[in-house]
């Protein structure tokens, strides 16, 4: 016979009343360890979908927008090759399209390193995956249209790029459908949403956009090192997109590029040589003549050996031929007019005046067409009227003897200025020299290898990512859904672990003699409540195992909730479901000891108890008695001075941390939860003095002192229902509501009416006649519309609606100007005017900053340039509810200076009037279809984003609901309790004349200052601590609602109330009295 | 002197403090080994009240109590735990035993205060036999009738080897046969033990089996006179 033997006899003994303590931690432990298996299950299906996504692949080799050799893949070994490109598919019938979708030019190497390695893509046939397909509502054998921009050599952003873009149309038959296993999510970003893939043969597409042999992707087993290093010693200068070629006669070698201009830092790292930079003229005037359409060389003319060693900046060597084309001689002045590239591909002509200084024989061997780079447009074309170099020619400006010129000496240049004056005028990010001399005696091996020997794979763009590393790193969720279902359900746990030791309690006091027999026959009184609580925690074990297999079933509930009804929040309905050992373990014990704890804690008072109080029945009177003493006295007073001051000042101080703190979650809820503690403080304060101050005067009076008898009852069930109150209360409030048209500039939307992405770029500004021309745009339909359009580097959505980690956000590069004082920033002092800094500042959504990111403000985000460069991004101002979620946004000057080879725009924030915003997004749909431009209406983006929170709020509040649930459910046991407890008391009133009625009515008063309490104490601090918040928002207090969520409580409460009064109060009461 | 109360007084008063009841007034007690005594008095007059006192399950408001050597007014609470389990026997009106143990581990409770004591499961058995309970042993109080769950009562409260035997109203819920068995039990212990026994009992017939009998009137203590 040890104290064990007794514990586990009585937990056995009175297992049917300690059924309701027993159900209550099971609740508990249901909800928490349930919480912390949801958290499993959407790790495990992130990790699931990660797996799903990469597949076999451990790394990739990407090259910003430059393209590789596809052979590379080949000679790294183990690697495949592919293009990863942006286009827009669609039905053939037009009923269906897919405006941004992932068009990937894959071989047979990619299909083996899928999860369930599968067969290639036979013919000219494509296949799109399950959302694609979906979307289209497509099958196998049916036809789609796919458009795709034909990549450039380079960005189109630079001068003399070549004629406008291409987009390619290419009719095919879907050959197959990819399942999620065969790579139908595969991507280079983390989201549990998969893109809109459509699968090319990689020798089709590339034949369809005439771009044999090359990629821009390379994929792998190998770690990222290892493809580095294979890549180091395989690449060539082809890859690099540098050519190393003969001069005219074998005077020396050239090192040029088809993308025109040689990338600054490999311009700067490779052998040094004759640098050059030649360009296409507009004019070259001497006076009344000019001759149109000339390159123009810009030499080292030191080292030339052709020119004077000494020009200067105004002088000018010219061409035999130019001389007498213009009849100009030494020592006279010529003028250079010149476009140079504006913003969005605007082009301003600038001139220059130059003096001549030197005139060269056209027998001048330096005289010869290899100084003119591969312009697009220009070199492969046999006249010069059919040139297209990326502006429009005036062929009425080209004579015969420019044609004539063209067909004899092809590009060699009309003249030559000094390097640095040309640099001045023509050079740009993309490049300021377009070739560099080498001299004949360098063999061309050896001249290839000193190249090779100065670069590096990443100095030319070429980036090794260890996709599988990243994927896996992406799937430990910002938001750990274990901990967030923990702390959505806190208040049910709260409200289970409560009833748990309310229940208890109510068992302790049927058995109040046996503890005091224990203490009488000499027990100590720590090993009688050692006892007690050693048979609570047999509860909470037994409670505890059978919340384990509940857990199971909310686990797979909530999961199945997510998938469906709260879709909102997660934007996927697959859903694997994981338990971990740690989290049942873990879980287990924590469900363990709040039941035990709650257990102490409800009982701590009845365990306190003398032996002849629990033998006599004399337990839990309130009613104090009067001071004997002076000390205590002093003591009472103090104590009734505390019980004052705390609950007061609490209040204060959660008043003032609610005002001070901005709109912080943290503040809320402090300020929330102090609150309901200074109300508690303040409810226990009014119940005692009811007890001590009301005369009993009326059945009134005598139900307020019956609500002061169980003290500490009554404070739990005023907790239970306060807090459940102010969560709802509080929770609701915070409801996001759409704003009401017209949009203000400083709301989510920015007042934009639209907002459009585009699956290629668009270089135009489409808010002049220019840009509306290029697309043919009508004007009427334009008018008044604003494009504020900002660039994009692709990277991880960090929006609310990814919930993999963002690693690397996407970044969007905007003018400052272009977006003043639109949207609504936290800081009172911010501004767009912000981005301008110094350094690279950035400016995020205040969701996206804190859940995705993780990050506040001041932090820094670290992000890699098109080179590989670490660069930060400090994030110097955020915003708040804005519809640019997910983003990292940067002023444009840094963006190109970070990624100089990105053109165009393919983000848009549209300005139009609200009566026609649909007319322009039909317009705008309309004549950008072949760039992909997809347009949602402003408020409706904002709408979905804030859908993911009110979701989230949504299941906050339904986990809340449950809580307050209990918590009323609560309440019905606490007056049923409370009634049958004093059944001989109602007995004795009936035996003098109360009639049944007078009794549910006299209960019904005890409890009503409970409702009243707790419903009071509940919203007040709800409505306190979110008042700061509040009146920062557009759209005002949600008074309404809140009234009617109020309103239903109250008479949830009543009803409880009056079924539990009913119930308890059936029949005659006599039959109590007569038993004693 | 096993018991020795001198001056002892008890007062109870309203909840608000008011109307001062001293239902023990300098009241005098001595109790020698081996003998027992009978407290008889209306009821609320304090006989109740002074067995927890001497039982150390309440506190005088003055005065000195002691019992086998120890002045229960100066222990704390944990040695007055220790002194209820090794010093007193008690038996209450009610039996109060556990519901969820058997009557051989009812009488064992006692014993869960001095885990490290040997011997007590047999001492137990023997003690139940000498209630005439040892076939009972397993059975649990539900199936017991109200004199036979008393009786255990008096086994648990023999179970620490007391130096003395309180009772309070033992036999106020029995019938008149086994309220006459219980005191014959009660006396049976004293005799073979040497066990002084107190007890308080409205029952003069009872009381008059006592080597002393004493009434409690008006807060004190004197010698009964039919």
């Amino acid at each position: 016979m040890t104290p064990r033997t007794v514990i586990l006899r009585s937990a056995a003994f009175y297992w049917r009343t300690h059924l309701g303590a027993l159900l209550g931690t099971a609740l508990a432990a249901m909800v928490l360890v349930g919480s912390l298996l949801v958290g499993d299950s959407v790790k495990a299906t992130l990790r699931r979908q990660a797996e799903l996504r990469v597949g076999q692949i451990e790394a990739t080799m990407t090259a910003g927008d430059r393209f590789f050799r596809g052979e590379l893949a080949r000679e790294v070994g183990d690697a495949t090759p592919a293009l990863l490109l942006r286009g827009s598919v669609a039905r053939t019938d037009g009923t269906a399209r897919i405006n941004s979708a992932q068009v990937l030019g894959v071989e047979e190497g990619f299909w083996k390193l899928a999860v369930r390695p599968a067969e290639p893509i036979s013919g000219e046939n494509v296949a799109l995956n399950q959302r694609a397909a979906a979307q289209l509502g497509v099958k196998a054998g049916d036809t789609v249209v796919l458009r795709v921009e034909k990549p450039g050599v380079f960005s189109r952003d630079a001068p003399l790029s070549g004629e406008e873009s291409e987009v390619i149309a290419i009719r095919a038959t879907v050959q197959r459908i990819v399942p999620d296993e065969e790579f139908g999510r595969f991507s280079l970003v983390a989201s549990q949403v998969p893109p809109f893939n459509i699968y090319v043969p990689l020798d089709v597409l590339r034949k369809r956009l005439e771009f044999a042999g090359k990629a821009n992707l390379l994929l792998t087993r190998q770690t990222d090192a290892a493809l580095a290093d294979e890549v180091r010693a395989k690449w060539n200068l082809t890859d690099a997109s540098l050519q190393l070629r003969k001069l005219p006669n074998e005077t020396g070698w050239e090192l040029r590029s088809p993308r025109v201009f040689i990338d600054q830092p490999v311009a700067a790292a490779v052998p040094r040589g004759l640098d050059s930079l030649t360009y296409l003229v507009n004019e070259l005037r001497a006076g009344a003549k000019a001759t149109p359409y000339s390159m123009v060389s810009a030499v080292d003319a030191p080292a030339s050996g052709f020119l004077p060693a000494e020009l200067n900046d105004d002088e000018i060597v010219i061409a035999q031929w130019l001389a007498d084309d213009l009849g100009v001689n030494l020592n006279e002045k010529l003028t250079l007019k010149y476009y140079v590239m504006g913003e969005r591909r605007q082009l301003v002509e600038k001139s220059r005046e130059f003096e001549v200084i030197q005139i060269l024989p056209m027998s001048e061997p330096a005289l010869n067409p290899s100084w003119m780079p591969d312009f697009p447009g220009l070199s492969d074309q046999a006249n010069c009227r059919d040139w297209k170099p990326g502006f429009a020619i005036d062929n009425s400006k080209i004579r015969d003897q420019d044609e004539k010129y063209w067909d004899e000496h092809r590009g060699t240049p009309k003249a030559f200025v000094n390097l640095r004056v040309g640099q001045q005028m023509w050079g740009n990010r993309w490049g300021n020299v377009t070739s560099i001399h080498y001299p004949a005696t360098k063999l061309e091996n050896g001249l290839s290898s000193e190249i090779r020997a100065t670069l590096t794979p990443e100095m030319l763009g070429f980036q090794f990512t260890p996709l599988r590393a990243q994927a896996l790193a992406a799937t430990k969720a910002p938001v750990d859904f274990g901990e967030l279902f923990v702390s959505f359900s806190f208040f049910l746990i709260v409200a289970a672990a409560v009833l748990t030791g309310l229940l208890f309690v109510f068992t302790l006091e049927q058995r109040n003699a046996e503890a005091g027999t224990l203490l009488a026959l000499g027990l100590p009184p720590r090993l009688v409540r050692r006892m007690l609580l050693g048979e609570g925690a047999v509860l909470a074990v037994a409670g505890t195992l059978l919340g384990c297999v509940g857990a199971v079933l909310y686990t797979k509930l909530v999961l199945r909730a997510l998938a469906t009804v709260w879709r909102g929040a997660v934007g996927t309905s697959e859903f694997v479901f994981d338990a971990n050992v740690a989290s049942l373990v873990g879980g287990g014990l924590g469900s363990i000891a709040v039941a035990v704890l709650a257990m102490w804690w409800a009982s701590r008072k009845q365990m306190r108890q003398s032996a002849t109080q629990l033998l006599s029945g004399e337990v839990g009177t309130a009613v104090p008695s009067r001071p004997r003493s002076e000390v205590e006295l002093s003591r009472q007073q103090l104590r009734g001075r505390l019980g004052t001051a705390v609950p007061t000042s609490l209040a204060v101080f959660a008043i003032v941390l609610a005002i001070a703190g901005g709109n912080s979650p943290g503040v809320f809820f402090g300020a929330g939860s102090l609150l309901l503690l200074a109300g508690l403080g303040l409810s226990r304060m009014l119940l005692r003095g009811s007890a001590e101050t009301v005369a009993l005067d009326s059945t009134a009076s005598l139900a307020r002192r019956n609500t002061a008898r169980r003290l500490g009852r009554s404070l739990a069930t005023v907790a239970v229902l306060a807090s459940g109150v102010f969560m709802v209360v509080a929770v609701d409030s915070f409801r996001q509501r759409p704003a009401d048209e017209p949009p203000q500039r400083d709301s989510g939307t920015g007042g934009f009416a639209l907002l459009g992405e585009s699956a290629a770029p668009i270089y135009e500004d489409l808010n002049t006649a220019a840009g509306r021309e290029a697309y043919a745009l009508d004007d009427a339909a334009m008018k008044d519309v604003r494009v504020v359009p900002l660039r994009v580097r692709d990277g991880d959505d960090a929006s609310c609606l990814n919930l993999n980690r963002a690693l690397q956000p996407r970044l969007l590069g905007v003018k400052a100007v272009e977006l003043k004082e639109r949207f609504h920033f936290a800081q009172k002092s911010a501004d767009w005017n912000a981005l301008d800094a110094a350094e690279i500042p950035g400016i995020v959504d205040a969701n996206t900053l804190q859940w995705a990111m993780q990050k506040k403000l001041g932090d820094t985000i670290e992000y890699r340039d098109e080179r590989g460069q670490p660069f930060k991004v400090r994030v110097v101002a955020v915003l708040t509810g804005s519809m640019l979620q997910g983003n990292v946004i940067i002023a444009e000057q840094h963006f190109i200076e970070k990624f100089p080879s990105s053109g165009g725009y393919r983000f848009f924030l549209i300005d139009a009037p609200a009566v026609r915003t649909v007319a322009v997004a039909e317009e705008l749909s309309r004549a950008l279809q072949d760039r992909g431009l997809e347009l949602t209406r402003a408020s409706r983006r904002l709408a979905e984003f804030q859908a993911v929170e009110n979701t989230y709020l949504s299941i906050f509040q339904a986990l809340g609901g449950l809580g307050l649930l209990l918590g009323t459910a609560g309440l019905a046991i606490v007056v049923a309790r409370n009634v049958l407890e004093r059944r001989r008391e109602f007995g004795l009133l009936e035996a003098v004349g109360f009639r049944a009625a007078q009794l549910r009515q006299l209960v019904f008063a005890e409890h009503r200052w409970l409702i009243v309490f707790g419903l009071g104490v509940g919203l007040s601090s709800a409505l306190l601590a979110v008042w700061p918040q509040l009146s920062d928002r557009s759209g005002g207090f949600p008074w309404r609602e809140v009234g009617v969520l109020a309103a239903a409580l109250a008479l949830g409460c009543v009803f409880w109330t009056w079924v539990a009064t009913r119930l308890a109060l059936r029949g005659s009461q006599l039959p109590a009295l007569r038993s004693e | 002197m096993l018991v020795e109360v001198s001056r002892l007084t008890k007062t109870y008063r309203a909840p608000d403090g008011s109307d001062a009841v001293e239902v023990l007034r300098d009241l005098e007690l001595r109790v020698e080994a081996g003998q027992t005594v009978a407290i008889l008095g209306p009821s609320g007059c304090g006989k109740s009240t002074l067995l927890n006192i001497i039982g150390a399950l309440d506190h005088a408001d003055a005065g000195e109590v002691r019992v086998a050597g120890q002045d229960l007014t100066k222990l704390d609470e944990t040695a007055l735990a220790k002194f209820r389990n090794e010093t007193v026997g008690f038996i209450f009106q009610l039996h109060h035993l556990l519901p969820q143990c058997s009557v051989l581990e009812n009488v064992l409770v006692p014993t869960l205060a001095q885990p490290r004591r040997d011997g007590t499961a047999g001492r137990a058995a023997q003690l139940l036999e000498s209630v005439g309970l040892s076939h009972r042993a397993n059975h649990r109080p539900g199936q017991l009738s109200g004199g036979e769950r008393q009786r255990v009562a008096v086994a648990r409260a023999l179970i620490n080897e007391p130096k003395l035997l309180l009772a309070d109203e033992p036999t106020g819920a029995l019938d008149r046969v086994n309220a006459t068995r219980l005191i014959d039990l009660l006396l049976e212990m004293n005799r073979a033990l040497g066990l002084p026994v107190v007890i308080v009992t409205h029952a003069v017939d009872l009381a008059r089996r006592m080597n002393r009998v004493l009434e409690l009137v008006d807060g004190q203590l004197r010698e009964y006179r039919s």
